[in-house]
């Protein structure tokens, strides 16, 4: 028990400071994307979103994989890719991880093995193969892919964790469960509302986690890592939270749809990440101001940056769609003979 | 140098490709089992063990979705469909991922898959286990998709393509299964972004894939020998990209073009191939196309007799073009 609250204590600020990363430039982005009309592409904010995400951080490996939903920036700053690359995604320029090409829905860095995608559950079944590949090589490295409770309706969710619990795949599926697909609550959508039932049907470990505290939350993440890590087994992590942003752009989407009163009513006064600074010592809330200071100057600085950063030349953005080039195994091509014959009788077949 | 079959051909590019690097992984519907898809995995399992060898449930979908992933971590996956027709399935991961993964990563992430999809022709195979939407795919950017037309082709198409850094689908019809051709022993690579030039000739240019080169091979025989009429063939090889150079090169020597597709008509590689000759050359001639009628695939046989393509029928037009 104290081990754990040291290692908390251990990374206690680190949370923290990717907890205000998150949230200072969700919120400062917010604030600029429409009076500026420059990111010309759709943004799914993650502002209530960044718990769990901060509390996994201290635990993931370079080489460790996360594929991500669309509301992935809470775990592309988590893994540690840099801020600058995402903000000038944004804005579609050519410092930006993807050239400017993929936008906020198809972010990726793949120096850090992190990618991201909008079709739902996408990313949710190639963690099949990121974490078969894991389990093959014998790294040690895991998979670490998160979904919405939108994203759990799609087919393939179902093959997919059927065939992680057949490879027994070292993967953890996370789902951020926020009750809606867009504006449509779950209640609508399904008579089956309990994810533990549908996942242990698969013979796969459920684990619930409430947004409560940040101890909590941290010390069951941690939990499922070290589980996975050490078991190359595949868990499910359902976490309960709260989208504060609208499902896509800054714009209020409650004032406009009164789609979830009731839960608006349930969460709003909840804020974990205030609650959890008050109770911190004035040495440390120091340091911590500091720290904030310079996340702060470096969004303006990431955004300052990026709008001065030149767009991809378009004849250069083609050439990326398909790129000629072929293992170090073939020293070189073969020149094909001429010995197939015509006219040979097509393959009989046998019934069936 | 030895004659092998079309299915013997691609047990040895499998069996080569996995020697050659113990990253390859071979998996789907019926590998490693009874069937052994048509007997080209027979054996595998057996020598390279059920991590990289293993039969699947039947999950198109989440499979091709895991051979995406697998590639993203230095393995170099191949994924069988024993039927192309259950391929659809994973149309999402196709379409929305793996053509995509390139182009949004600004290259700097790809993916090198292997997709096998085998078409039915004969008996009992109807309109759920032979059609053939090579096209379809064709039209993606950020794919490769081969249609090998001969044993030694498939040869050379798989190992290429399982030791390309691109993703790939290779078309394969079971109607070329039993055919035979002398090839080279050992690794044989062919460069899988040319079509290949058949027979040089004068005449006119023949342009065919997958199945229809054992028909054109006869076809041109048959109008050397009784008609004079010297042609050159062209196996495309590639569906995409298209080797547009090498087709309009023969086009702009012979003035007169015939295409021979086993598939529909519409928006076909038929129609991309004399959309381009037409754009670049002046023909002589007006283009021929022989496609499958716009229909569904009949199972009875006397209906599917007529549904194929008729090589006399094929004859006949090429040579009035000569009149």
């Amino acid at each position: 028990m104290k081990n754990k609250k040291n290692l908390f204590k251990k990374f206690e600020l680190k949370i923290l400071e990717t907890i205000y990363k998150i949230q200072f430039s969700q919120k400062y982005l917010m604030d600029i994307y429409h009076p500026e009309d420059l990111m010309r592409c759709p943004i799914h904010f993650c502002l209530g979103q960044e718990l769990l995400a901060s509390c996994l951080s201290p635990f993931l490996r370079k080489k460790d994989f996360i594929l991500s939903h669309h509301r992935s920036h809470a775990y592309y700053l988590s893994k540690g890719c840099p801020l600058d690359g995402m903000v000038s995604e944004f804005y579609g320029k050519k410092s930006g991880s993807n050239f400017g090409l993929a936008g906020s829905q198809e972010l990726s860095f793949s120096k850090l093995n992190f990618y991201s995608g909008t079709i739902l559950s996408g990313m949710f079944s190639i963690a099949l193969g990121t974490s078969f590949s894991q389990k093959f090589l014998k790294s040690n490295n895991i998979s670490i892919t998160v979904i919405g409770d939108g994203g759990m309706e799609e087919g393939i969710v179902y093959e997919t964790l059927n065939l992680a619990s057949l490879h027994k795949l070292p993967i953890i599926f996370i789902c951020e469960n926020n009750r809606f697909s867009v504006h449509t609550s779950m209640k609508e959508r399904t008579l089956s509302t309990k994810f533990k039932k549908k996942i242990e049907a698969f013979d796969i470990e459920y684990h619930h986690i409430k947004s409560n505290n940040l101890k909590d939350i941290f010390d069951n993440i941690h939990r499922c890592v070290q589980s996975v890590r050490s078991k190359s087994k595949p868990i499910f992590v359902e976490f309960e939270t709260f989208r504060i942003a609208g499902h896509v752009g800054p714009e209020n989407d409650d004032e406009e749809f009164h789609y979830r009163d009731e839960d608006i009513a349930r969460w709003k006064n909840k804020d974990l990440f205030q609650d959890h600074l008050k109770k911190i010592k004035f040495k440390d809330k120091k340091i911590l101001q500091q720290k904030f200071k310079k996340i702060e100057n470096d969004v303006k600085h990431a955004v300052t940056k990026a709008k001065k950063d030149k767009f991809l030349n378009f004849e250069e953005s083609k050439k990326l769609n398909f790129v000629k080039s072929f293992s170090k195994k073939i020293k070189k091509f073969d020149t094909q003979k001429v010995n197939f014959y015509g006219g040979q009788q097509e393959t009989k077949l046998k019934p069936y | 140098m030895k004659e092998k079959s079309f299915i013997d051909a691609t047990k040895d590019a499998l069996n080569l490709s996995m020697r050659l690097d113990k990253n390859v992984i071979v998996f789907g519907l019926g590998v490693g089992n009874s069937s052994n898809i048509y007997g080209s995995t027979e054996g595998l399992k057996e020598k390279f063990g059920k991590k990289r060898v293993f039969d699947t449930p039947s999950s198109e979908s989440a499979l091709t979705a895991m051979a995406a992933g697998m590639s993203l971590n230095g393995l170099r996956p191949v994924l069988i469909h024993q039927r192309f027709d259950f391929m659809i399935y994973s149309l999402d991961q196709i379409v929305n991922w793996i053509s995509l993964w390139s182009y949004k990563s600004g290259a700097k992430s790809q993916m090198p898959i292997t997709i096998r999809a085998v078409i039915g022709k004969g008996w009992g195979q109807g309109p759920q286990h032979s059609k053939s939407l090579h096209s379809w795919f064709s039209h993606l950017p950020g794919i490769s998709v081969l249609y090998p037309s001969s044993p030694s082709e498939a040869k050379g198409c798989f190992m290429s393509s399982i030791f390309s850094n691109f993703p790939t689908i290779i078309f394969e019809s079971r109607s070329l299964h039993s055919t035979k051709e002398t090839m080279p022993e050992g690794n044989y690579f062919l460069d899988i972004t040319k079509s290949f030039v058949r027979k040089n000739g004068k005449d006119i240019t023949l342009v065919g894939f997958g199945p229809s080169i054992n028909d054109i091979l006869d076809i041109s025989k048959n109008l050397e020998k009784n008609f004079n009429i010297n042609a050159e063939i062209i196996d495309l090889r590639t569906l995409n990209p298209l080797d547009d150079k090498t087709i309009i090169k023969s086009a702009n020597k012979t003035k007169r073009l015939a295409i021979i597709e086993y598939g529909w008509p519409r928006c076909s590689i038929s129609s991309e191939v004399i959309s381009i000759v037409t754009k670049n050359v002046s023909l002589k001639t007006k283009p021929l196309s022989f496609t499958w009628p716009e229909s569904h695939i009949p199972t009875p046989k006397i209906l599917e007799d007529k549904f194929y393509f008729n090589k006399k029928v094929a004859l006949d037009k090429i040579i009035k073009l000569f009149k």
